[in-house]
């Protein structure tokens, strides 16, 4: 990516209202933050909130869900204002009661979202022209295509993305679109106003498969090498290790501490998080012996080739793969979602053939999909709602649906589940990312399921709840269940499966079991290939996630 | 609506709503209840007429064939789709009844059986257009409707038939009881029929959540394909029974009447609906004062001398409005209280 005769020249024409050359922008401060509170009804999101940033590094935001960062960031973007409380950007104050998308803007503050908002079947020149104040792009009388692929063509240089402007944005990798989604947050500013910017990225490596997010990082690396500041929101904590320079803690709303990160160790950062000791990791469970209970053979769908494999109860496996391994495939054509090519399954002695999810339920299969906003949740229904959907005919009785029944019922699981939500007439759409993820779980561990397919159980999630969600899959394998769990994060397969089985390019690979399991050998098996070349980072300790 | 389903609601009102005062609420949850209210006093001041018993049943008896046709809507619209054939069956439906008794001398309940018969057959094929083809269902219904009205055509020659069918229907139509149209009892029950299916059975609760979210439907089992064809199936059955009343309500059946301008005011109170008592939530009460509301205040415009052109304008306007203010209350619903 980086070609060193590349280099973008330096603007030579002198800005009007720019007095500091980017290099004396260093250890200057880009944002100042001062007493910010925000109050949604009786819940205080942010607390008197005071802390600064500076110039030229990457400064990671971090706290668990409901922290306050999403509400801060949103607060500086003009989505909120906030109740009382000042911002300084560049030297510019304003009252954080009275932001606005135009004075972010206008000050430098530059937000790219989780779902990085490209038009996929646009142009990357068309896609820089519509987020742009371009004067080129008039309506009328025609779109003046030359000049437009020009103009994308040298923001790209600018920042050293080799992309042609006329690929089609959807065909370009993910990593790749985020990449490009940057350039079009900084292409109307300078090279001197884009230093003096601040870059605020939102979870953008939470879409990303594993191989991408390292690509993702050494562009902000460079940036940040640039002399941009970068402000990343993120619950990866390898990447806060791989490239942050600062980081400002949350915790419920208030700010806990802002410091350097080099030489921080993940424990530490999880400690700071998740405000308690971190216990040690309990995996490697032995699982209670209760007899095999799944066998896969031959299992052909999709891109998945031919997978073989036996569970017993309460084994915890791990499937570990890249993108297009087939690892989600595997667990889609398990719960009925489509049917398989070859290969049959059978679960406690009985064949399975499905034809539908509604199938697979039936057969006490239940599956998390990866994709929670767009696969599990009914966003503008009560958490009631989303926690009884999974059975809602058992609450039918005497010829009508027993609210009371029904709420008692979502009362308990909330408990059990320790989601914090006002009530379970709360709409689902007002949870935090880990309180959905936690009802979403408990809409299905309520079934009591034979096997458990879940896909990507902890994306989003902060530490604390991610913990919690452990916990509550290995109640479930404790019961006697089999869970396959895909993630994409080697860690949590380490920490949670007592097998774990690669995926690649359809066929499986390697296994691990016992003793075997470890973060780096999962990598290994993953990647399919001489780790050294594959594993950007041997150290453990900082170990890029899978 | 039971007392169970209110406090529910008001619940998750109060916890979504935190920031809002009760006095807004009120005015979100009855502002529509208001405005009718208002309409009544301001016309009975203007008219006597329009406060007269005679002028309340007329205006209950039209609105009856309205009130089925919406209920056809509303199963399509809490999925996420358009029935827009619903008035051009309403109107078929009415002319095969009327024509077939006329021309061959059938019985009024072969008729009615017939015409249902037909109905639910084109029910069946714009559900299969939508769920099997992936047609849009706006364009696949506008497209059936449109294929319906020339069928119309060929099988009417454009004649209205205002005769030779059984008078137990044209009866039926102006009949009473204890002051209540017969028409209007009609539309009563379908509406608690409905009412009841959505709101206090699995099947009702499974709409719901695939108008929320399709494909997350499809992942906690619901068949989604078979339930919305199943909507397309309900919808035609009560457009058929649209129609019949029709015929009973007017006493003739005319093939120049447009099935889409039928649909409009049906499709205004639906969304007037979900504007009240439930705000965001298509629902039959909310539904029922929505489309009193315009039909009084065009009973009351036409009786104080206002011209007729203004009628479809203010069903229109009525519709603009009712889709704006619905929409409204489902962005405020989402609007997420999260950090």
């Amino acid at each position: 990516m980086t070609d060193p005769q590349n280099k973008p020249a330096k603007a030579s024409t002198p800005t009007v209202e720019a007095p500091r050359s980017p290099q004396a922008n260093g250890g200057s401060v880009a944002i100042d933050v001062r007493g910010v509170s925000k109050a949604f009804g009786g819940t205080r999101a942010l607390d008197d909130v005071s802390f600064s940033i500076q110039h030229g590094r990457i400064h990671a935001l971090l706290g668990g869900n409901g922290s306050g960062k999403s509400t801060l960031i949103k607060v500086m973007a003009g989505v909120y204002t906030a109740d009382e409380g000042e911002l300084e950007v560049n030297g510019n104050t304003l009252d954080a009661a009275s932001t606005t998308p135009d004075w972010a803007r206008d000050v430098g503050l530059h937000f790219v979202h989780q779902s990085v908002g490209v038009f996929p079947d646009l142009s990357v020149a068309e896609n820089f022209a519509l987020g742009s104040s371009y004067e080129a792009l008039r309506p009328l009388p025609q779109i003046p295509w030359r000049s437009l692929n020009r103009r994308a063509e040298e923001i790209l240089a600018r920042f050293d993305v080799e992309v042609s402007p006329r690929t089609r944005m959807g065909d370009l990798r993910p990593a790749m679109q985020t990449m490009v989604a940057i350039c079009r947050a900084l292409q109307d500013r300078d090279d001197e106003q884009a230093s003096r910017d601040v870059l605020v990225l939102d979870e953008p490596t939470v879409a990303l498969p594993a191989d991408e997010v390292e690509l993702l990082l050494e562009a902000l690396r460079q940036h940040a090498a640039r002399g941009q500041t970068v402000i990343l929101v993120t619950h990866r904590l390898d990447e806060v290790l791989a490239v942050a320079s600062d980081a400002t803690f949350l915790r419920d709303g208030r700010h806990l501490e802002t410091r350097e990160v080099t030489g921080m160790r993940r424990e530490e950062l999880v400690e700071r998080i998740a405000g308690i000791e971190h216990p040690a990791p309990e995996h490697q469970q032995v699982p209670k012996n209760t007899g095999e209970r799944l066998r896969i053979e031959h299992l052909a769908a999709g891109p998945l080739k031919d997978v073989s494999l036996t569970a017993n109860g309460g084994d915890i496996i791990g499937i570990s793969g890249l993108l297009g391994s087939g690892r989600s495939s595997l667990l889609r054509s398990l719960f009925g979602v489509h049917a398989p090519r070859a290969g049959t399954v059978t679960l406690d002695g009985e064949k399975i053939a499905l034809k539908s999810p509604a199938d697979g339920m039936a057969k006490g299969i239940v599956y998390l999909p990866e994709n929670r906003e767009a696969e599990a949740a009914f966003a503008d229904q009560p958490v009631r709602l989303n926690f009884s959907i999974s059975h809602v005919s058992r609450y039918w009785k005497f010829w009508r649906l027993s609210r009371g029944g029904e709420r008692r019922t979502t009362k308990e699981a909330v408990k059990d589940f320790s989601v914090a939500t006002a009530s379970t007439e709360s709409l689902f759409s007002s949870l935090s990312g880990g309180n959905q993820q936690k009802v979403v779980l408990a809409r299905w561990m309520h079934l009591k399921p034979r096997l458990l397919l879940l896909d990507e159980p902890t994306q989003g999630v902060d530490v604390g709840a991610r913990a919690a969600i452990h916990g509550l899959i290995r109640k479930a394998a404790a019961e006697g269940a089999v869970v396959l769990v895909v993630s994409s994060d080697a860690r949590e397969l380490v920490e949670l499966c007592n097998r774990i089985i690669a995926l690649n390019s359809g066929v499986v690979t390697g296994e691990l079991t016992g003793e075997g399991i470890e973060t780096r050998r999962t990598l290994e098996l993953a990647y399919g290939a001489d780790p050294s070349n594959e594993v950007k980072e041997p150290d453990p300790e900082r170990e890029i996630q899978g | 609506m039971s007392i169970d389903r209110t406090a529910d609601v008001k619940e998750g009102q109060e916890a979504s709503n935190r920031s809002a005062g009760w006095g807004w609420e009120i005015l979100e949850r009855f502002g529509v209840v208001f405005i009718f209210i208002a309409i009544l006093i301001y016309f009975g001041i203007q008219s006597s007429t329009f406060s007269s018993s005679q002028n309340f049943q007329n205006i209950a008896s039209a609105q009856s064939v309205t009130a089925v046709l919406a209920l056809a809507l509303l199963f399509p619209l809490i999925t996420g789709n358009f029935d827009l054939s619903t008035g051009s069956i309403a109107i078929a439906s009415s002319i095969l009844v009327a024509k077939i008794q006329h021309d061959h001398a059938w019985a009024l309940l072969p008729a009615c059986l017939l015409a249902i018969g037909i109905a639910l057959l084109i029910g069946l094929a714009n559900g299969l257009v939508v769920t099997k083809l992936g047609v849009n269902s706006f364009i696949a219904t506008l497209a059936s409707s449109t294929i319906i009205g020339g069928f119309i055509q060929l099988y009417s020659n454009n004649e209205t038939i205002s005769g030779g069918f059984s008078t137990k229907l044209g009866e039926f139509g102006i009949n009473t009881w204890i002051g209540i149209p017969l028409l209007a009892l009609v539309a009563i029950v379908f509406s608690v029929i409905i009412a009841y299916v959505q709101t206090q059975t699995p099947y009702g609760r499974r709409l719901t959540a695939v108008g929320s979210n399709e494909a997350a439907a499809e992942l906690v089992g619901i068949r989604v394909n078979r339930l919305v064809l199943s909507t397309f199936l309900i919808s035609a059955l009560l457009a058929a029974l649209a129609g019949i009343m029709l015929l009973a309500q007017t006493n003739s059946a005319n093939p120049a009447t447009n099935g889409i301008s039928v649909l409009v005011p049906a499709l205004a109170a639906v969304y007037l609906g979900a504007a009240v008592f439930f705000p965001g939530v298509f629902n039959v009460p909310g539904m029922i004062v929505g489309l009193l509301l315009v039909a009084c205040l065009v009973s009351g415009l036409t009786l104080t001398g206002t011209e007729p052109w203004i009628l479809p304008v203010c069903q229109g306007g009525a519709l603009i409005i009712a889709v704006g203010a619905s929409a409204q209350f489902r962005k405020q619903r989402l609007r997420a209280k999260v950090t």
